[in-house]
């Protein structure tokens, strides 16, 4: 299968580990991501006029339909802003949505297991809300760990905000809603979103780490030697 | 233009659309800012906003509404207050140094370039203690040179 990647800023930058595990799992799956020419910022939460919004992602959507109707965007934000702007002429998913097709276990070359260690899944806000734009499939990342041989813990922090859209103005706020979503989550927290990962690692506790799915999905694969 | 125009405009909504509010408060019992010691009251603000209320200036969501949605997913009506406290705060507040900062890298870029904002922010993220926080927090720094995408004009109006 081919498809159109829009990887966005974070990916580009930061977030470059969950670029390339989500570019690793799907090259494995024996899929094609093509990476949209030209692809422009979503503009993320960051501008209050909407037609603003709009346009941005409705220009990566007609960039994206030249590559394919299929296009793929990982981070919660560029996902929102890519469904919204939408039309009939394509289809936006998100990789968890991918990974839970009954195929991608067949397709999946598995090495290891994670051994029963426990895991915390954390979707953060945009990915569960608002619905019409949410992930179309129900706790993919509960059953992904399960099945990599995981176990799932504290699973009721899931939705919980880390305060990530305020990290970069009210830093105070960010940071007590960050420790409330440690406190209610038990061993490491297993994300997909690049501003969680970001706000979460900022304010870990001593031996407590985030990880990105994609980066147990690599373990298993034997693409990563430690977790 | 009154103010609810304004922002209502910006948000792409109408008036209708908040009239359907059936008061029940529940967006009030989920914000997350109440767990945290900040009293926040998306009804409050929708109301403020239809009556065109003094007191909408003053409102904690206009500064610290994360845009989680909560309120959306369990209102009956399913109405999006972080859409309007983000217009509310483009129409109301001034434009904070991150969102210029982010706004001039997709000017010049198309996209956000994180080098770029870190070099804008300096003076900023000096101040208030940031580079510490993003030693730690960033898992990767990627020094890659800047592209400039062609963006078919949509950015031109930033420049207006």
């Amino acid at each position: 299968m081919r498809y159109a990647y829009y990887p966005g800023c974070s990916l580009k930058g930061s977030a470059k580990g969950l670029d390339e595990g989500v570019k690793k799992v799907f090259s494995a799956l024996g899929d094609e991501l093509v990476e949209i020419p030209d692809w422009n910022c979503c503009g993320a939460f960051e501008f209050g006029e909407k037609e603003r919004i709009l346009a941005l992602s409705q220009a990566n959507i007609r960039k994206g339909r030249e590559v394919s109707s299929e296009i793929i965007a990982p981070c919660p934000a560029c996902l929102k802003n890519l469904r919204e702007a939408a039309d009939s002429s394509v289809s936006v998913l998100h990789p968890l949505e991918v990974f839970s097709e009954a195929s991608f276990w067949d397709r999946l070359p598995m090495k290891r297991d994670l051994g029963g260690r426990p895991f915390t899944p954390y979707y953060g806000c945009i990915l569960l809300r608002p619905r019409e734009f949410a992930l179309r499939v129900r706790d993919p990342m509960e059953e992904i760990i399960t099945r990599l041989g995981g176990k799932v813990v504290s699973s009721q922090v899931k939705a919980q905000c880390c305060g990530g859209n305020l990290f970069f103005k009210e830093l105070e706020v960010s940071e007590r809603l960050a420790k409330k979503v440690w406190e209610g989550a038990s061993g490491d927290i297993v994300t997909f979103c690049p501003l969680c990962h970001l706000v979460l690692k900022t304010f870990s506790e001593k031996g407590r780490r985030v990880f990105y799915l994609t980066d147990l999905i690599l373990y298993v694969m034997g693409e990563r030697e430690f977790l | 233009m009154p103010l609810i125009d304004e922002i209502l405009d910006l948000a792409g909504y109408r008036r209708e659309d908040l009239y359907v509010c059936l008061g029940c408060k529940i967006c009030s019992s989920i914000c997350v800012l109440n767990e945290i010691g900040i009293e926040a009251n998306p009804r409050n603000f929708i109301i403020n906003l239809i009556m065109e209320k003094e007191e909408l200036r003053r409102d904690p969501l206009l500064k610290y509404c994360t845009g989680c949605y909560a309120c959306t997913f369990f209102c009956p009506w399913e109405i999006k207050v972080p859409d309007m406290v983000r217009a509310a705060r483009a129409a109301l507040l001034p434009s904070h140094p991150f969102e210029q900062a982010f706004s001039s890298s997709l000017e010049l870029f198309g996209r956000v370039y994180e080098p770029y904002l870190l070099f804008r922010l300096l003076p900023y993220f000096f101040r208030k203690g940031y580079l510490r926080l993003l030693v730690k927090g960033l898992p990767s720094f990627r020094l890659s040179l800047p592209k400039r995408v062609k963006t078919e004009g949509i950015f031109d109006r930033e420049k207006k």
